[in-house]
């Protein structure tokens, strides 16, 4: 069974997202291909420089966001993970997972929450930062409804009330 | 205008204000500090663009014009470079790339390097705005007239007040001086909402020192409109003559046209009204940009001023919407186009890559020439 990553009114902030990036990308290379073939002086040049920067940075957010909007929760009788194009990229099996708790990633304006399965105990530090654990975690921003008594069931260890009453959407 | 200027100082002011870590908010020191920051580069703002027009030369008026081109550099550096830490982190996070991560999710390291990177800018971008050069081009017409050359001294975009102070006046005028020119244009822009009477005066008396063979000729900007006083009378007084869609033959058969900021009336047109003849050389004088690639077989040399070059590092992204050119010399087909860096800057005192100038152009009349 696969399912979003995003919740209905996050796949439309995110698709409002991408296509702001990508008229911002478009503008900006078109601004880069201007600039270069309109060359005269050095400092054109240099303008030219961080306008190419500025393009590249926004058309590589945009195909990562674009990337992660193919991303979708997988899960089966062996586990759980996130699935892009059909492709598993994470995964982890109920035997293995120690741990259900809440975490935060961080943000370029503070932190978003974070549902995560890991196959240890994390400490209050690494939960503060759940993106850069290298052992295998999966974390989530919500757990669907309709996967939720089934995840429940399959789960060794319990999911509290409160984080379904937070994250099963 | 006004509203709109105000509403985007406000903006940039209050995004600022949401990139401070909170932390700095808890402390009861670094609050104090953030808001006397904010309080005073909002003031210096607004007493630049209400107050300091009626304020002597003196060091008070010094310090609110740097306090606001301080203000104004951070701020700017804080919004692209919130921009440029967004994307950042945007792409260590898909790349799980733990230490720019943990760079980047530091607000109070990201502010501090906003104030440090626009200390740093400060430094050239300073000297830049405030130490002009002269920027020569040379060029040849497939026309002629009576001389077998003609050398052009360009100045614009004096913004005399919040911009030239007296100083960069008087390096325009040495500059101008030293290059001996026929002929002096002055393409806009000369004055801003900042001006005082002082300052108005002042380039009066710059302007009157100025000596050449055919003449000083002027066409408006578009800050003109915002000037508290008059530019006219002060031009007048100097011996300068006003180009309003009009334009003269000078005594050796070269035209020149000035054209209003609006530029409404195309050049053709201009040069029937005058009476001009469309087969001499002709220079069209116009403050803004828009519009070169239709003065192509209409006029042989036009010169701009308005962009004040390349002021701040990101103006390329804007280049292909605003303007044709931002700075430099550019063919349309047969008719060449020069753009000035100005003089000054308007409100505050930074520009880089560019730098403050005074343009030469040395003309050829290839026709003479056989």
């Amino acid at each position: 069974m696969t399912f979003r990553t995003y919740t209905k009114k996050g796949v439309f902030f995110h698709a409002v997202y991408i296509a702001i990036l990508t008229v911002s990308g478009i503008l900006a290379v078109y601004s880069a291909v201007f600039g270069a073939l309109h060359i005269s002086c050095k400092e054109d040049k240099i303008a030219l420089g961080f306008t190419v920067f500025f393009a590249l940075l926004i058309i590589s957010v945009d195909f990562f966001e674009c990337r992660a909007m193919g991303a979708r929760i997988y899960t089966n009788a062996e586990g759980i993970g996130v699935r892009r194009f059909g492709k598993t990229k994470v995964f982890i099996k109920w035997s293995e997972i120690k741990e259900v708790g809440t975490g935060n990633i961080p943000t370029p304006f503070g932190s978003k929450q974070r549902i995560y399965f890991c196959d240890r105990v994390l400490d209050e530090k690494e939960k503060s930062d759940l993106i850069i654990l290298k052992y295998h975690t999966v974390h989530f921003s919500y757990i669907p409804k309709e996967c939720c008594e089934k995840i429940s069931e399959l789960l060794p260890v319990p999911m509290t009330e409160e984080m379904k009453e937070k994250y099963v959407r | 205008m006004w509203i709109l200027m105000i509403a985007a100082l406000a903006a940039m002011s209050a995004l600022t204000i949401l990139q401070t870590p909170r932390e700095w908010f808890g402390n009861r020191l670094t609050r104090v500090l953030v808001i006397v920051f904010h309080t005073i580069g909002i003031a210096s703002i607004l007493l630049i663009l209400f107050a300091v027009y009626r304020m002597k030369d003196g060091v008070l008026r010094e310090i609110i014009i740097w306090t606001e081109t301080f203000y104004f550099t951070v701020t700017a550096f804080a919004l692209l470079l919130s921009a440029v830490r967004y994307f950042g982190f945007e792409l260590a996070r898909h790349f799980k790339h733990r230490k720019i991560l943990k760079i980047l999710s530091s607000q109070t390291a990201f502010f501090l390097a906003a104030i440090l990177i626009s200390a740093v800018y400060m430094i050239p971008s300073v000297y830049n705005a405030t130490t002009l050069r002269t920027v020569t081009y040379d060029i040849q017409l497939e026309k002629s007239c009576a001389d077998d050359s003609l050398s052009i001294a360009v100045i614009s975009d004096f913004h005399v007040g919040a911009g030239a102070r007296h100083s960069e006046m008087d390096q325009m005028v040495q500059l101008v001086q030293a290059a001996k020119p026929d002929v002096i244009l002055i393409d806009g822009d000369i004055c801003d909402s900042s001006s005082s009477v002082s300052d108005m005066e002042y380039m009066e008396k710059a302007l009157e020192k100025l000596d050449c063979r055919y003449g000083i000729f002027y066409a408006e900007g578009n800050h003109e409109k915002e000037c508290r006083f008059d530019p006219e009378p002060y031009l007048r007084r100097a011996d300068v003559t006003i180009l309003k869609d009009c334009g003269v033959m000078l005594e050796n058969g070269v035209n020149i046209v000035g054209r209003r900021n609006a530029l409404k009336v195309g050049v053709k047109q201009i040069m029937k009204d005058c009476g001009l003849d469309t087969e001499a050389p002709t220079i069209v004088l116009q403050h803004r940009t828009k519009g070169l690639s239709r003065l192509e077989g209409v006029a042989d040399l036009a010169i701009c001023g308005h962009t004040h070059g390349y002021a701040f590092p990101f103006m390329g992204l804007l280049m292909p919407y605003q303007r044709d050119i931002s700075f430099g010399h550019r063919m349309y087909g047969e008719t060449h186009a020069i753009v000035s860096a100005g003089v000054a800057e308007w409100g505050y005192r930074t520009k880089w890559p560019s730098q403050s100038d005074v343009t030469v152009i040395n003309i050829i009349f290839r026709e003479a020439e056989q």
